[in-house]
């Protein structure tokens, strides 16, 4: 299983959608960690930091767009990716983007 | 002396004529100029109270008013401070974003200079200190910040960003600065942050798309994807407040749309500024049409609503409707005339000791 730590390996300050939103938007998270784990049939753990609070637009591309943009199933997705935080309202928003993203 | 010939003679009475010709032109634009230079540059008093809480009408007027005569009309313009007795945070905020975008789009000639500062009122002379208006217009004379030293406001303010980029850190920038006052956010700091997340990611996406279509918006010109970001801590009464605002095309405008049927409601009273921002907080409105987009300003009311941030509120001002969302769920709208020509969003969150 393979372990991405977004403050650790990613950014302190994730946000925004797209890479012209800023350095840390979630098109370039999906693209720099997600899509080449995914790509490999890997499994993915995604360790939130439960201190920040990340907004809809930089998860829904981040995690929808892995359906929307690259052509995943939702069920692969939801099958390749552990979520580690405690917010589990966010944890359901992240699945809803995923499985929303299926027929959009 | 040599006698000139009758085609010498011809060329130069020619070249007489066009001489004198060109005197007279330059004559004519020398009197133009004349009367242009002569128009003395005017001058826009700010009112006693300069606060979105109190009259936000008689803020949207002066900066449509300002806006109106520098851009359009191309006058030389100044604000007069001496009049003012109080600021609001939210109300200094717009004031220096729009002096901002005036300098820097070159409405103003050469820096700014602050005129008759010993006959500002000394409240809100400090409040500007702190807010940092005179480094972000970078005013020539700014005033010592030892002037705050003996300050007694219980209003804390934090010093204005600005960006044009979804920077998150801006806001923990600002919280900590106001985090020496010794007041603590507990729960609310992660709902607010994923709120200015969200906030400047719209800023970038969508404020800023389509101004050209607006009419207004052609005769004042703007800075791409640009925002405006400060704080406060009002010690007295418990609570943080932000402030994010941007000069964009506004919520109401980028989601009407022009069909008569929008038209005709528009006319019959439905459909007002203040009902299209509340449409956009209720999810799934995106001026993109994308299914995927448009969750904010949903995220940022279920927030309040939801009780996340504890006594807290969301006001919207946006265009000319203004819309208050309470931890209660209570929603509050209301019309705002003149408009405001961009989105304020002014969050209040109960803040501890």
């Amino acid at each position: 299983m393979e372990i991405v730590d977004i403050k650790r390996d990613f950014s302190e300050w994730p946000g925004g959608r797209v890479e012209s939103d800023g350095k840390f938007s979630g098109e370039r998270f999906r693209k720099q960690f997600l899509v080449k784990y995914l790509r490999n049939d890997q499994i993915v753990k995604v360790i939130f930091d439960d201190d920040y609070g990340y907004g809809s637009s930089f998860l829904e591309e981040a995690f929808g767009g892995l359906v929307r943009v690259e052509g995943f199933t939702a069920q692969f997705v939801l099958d390749h990716l552990v979520l580690d935080t405690s917010d589990n309202f966010m944890k359901f928003g992240i699945r809803r983007y995923i499985t929303d993203a299926e027929g959009d | 002396m040599n006698k000139l010939s009758i085609a010498e003679r011809l060329r130069h009475r020619r070249l007489l004529k066009i001489r004198n010709r060109r005197k007279d032109s330059q004559k004519a634009r020398g009197k133009k100029n004349h009367a242009i230079s002569k128009l003395a540059p005017l001058v826009i008093p700010l009112p006693e109270q300069f606060s979105f809480d109190l009259n936000p009408a008689r803020i949207t007027d002066v900066i449509n008013r300002f806006n109106h005569k520098a851009f359009v009309e191309k006058r030389d313009v100044y604000f007069d401070f001496k009049p003012l007795i109080d600021i609001g945070p939210a109300a200094a905020l717009v004031l220096a974003a729009e002096i901002d975008r005036w300098r820097k789009t070159n409405g103003s000639s050469g820096k700014l200079v602050a005129k008759h500062l010993k006959h500002w009122e000394r409240r809100v002379l400090v409040r500007l200190v702190r807010l940092g208006l005179f480094d972000l217009l970078e005013v020539v004379n700014k005033p010592s910040k030892s002037i705050c030293r003996d300050d007694v406001d219980k209003l804390h303010m934090a010093r204005f960003r600005t960006g044009r980029l979804v920077e998150a850190q801006k806001y923990k920038e600002i919280h900590d600065e106001l985090c020496e006052f010794g007041f603590d956010l507990s729960i609310a700091n992660k709902p607010l942050m994923a709120s200015v997340s969200e906030a400047l990611t719209n800023v970038t996406q969508h404020a800023y798309d389509s101004l050209g279509e607006y009419r207004y918006r052609s005769s004042v010109p703007f800075l791409k994807n640009q925002w405006w970001m400060s704080a406060s801590y009002d010690e007295e009464n418990g609570y943080f407040e932000l402030f994010i605002y941007d000069q964009g095309v506004t919520i109401p405008a980028s989601l009407r749309e022009k069909s008569l049927r929008q038209i005709i409601k528009k006319i019959q009273g439905f459909d007002t500024d203040a009902d299209l921002i509340e449409r956009a907080t209720q999810g799934g409105v995106s001026v993109t049409k994308q299914k995927h987009r448009g969750f904010g300003l949903q995220e940022m009311r279920r927030f309040v609503e939801e009780d996340k941030m504890p006594n807290s509120l969301l006001r919207i001002i946006s265009g000319g409707g203004i819309l208050e969302i309470k931890a209660n769920g209570m929603a509050k709208k209301s019309p705002l005339q003149p408009k405001l020509n961009g989105t304020l969003l002014h969050w209040r969150v109960g803040a501890t000791k």
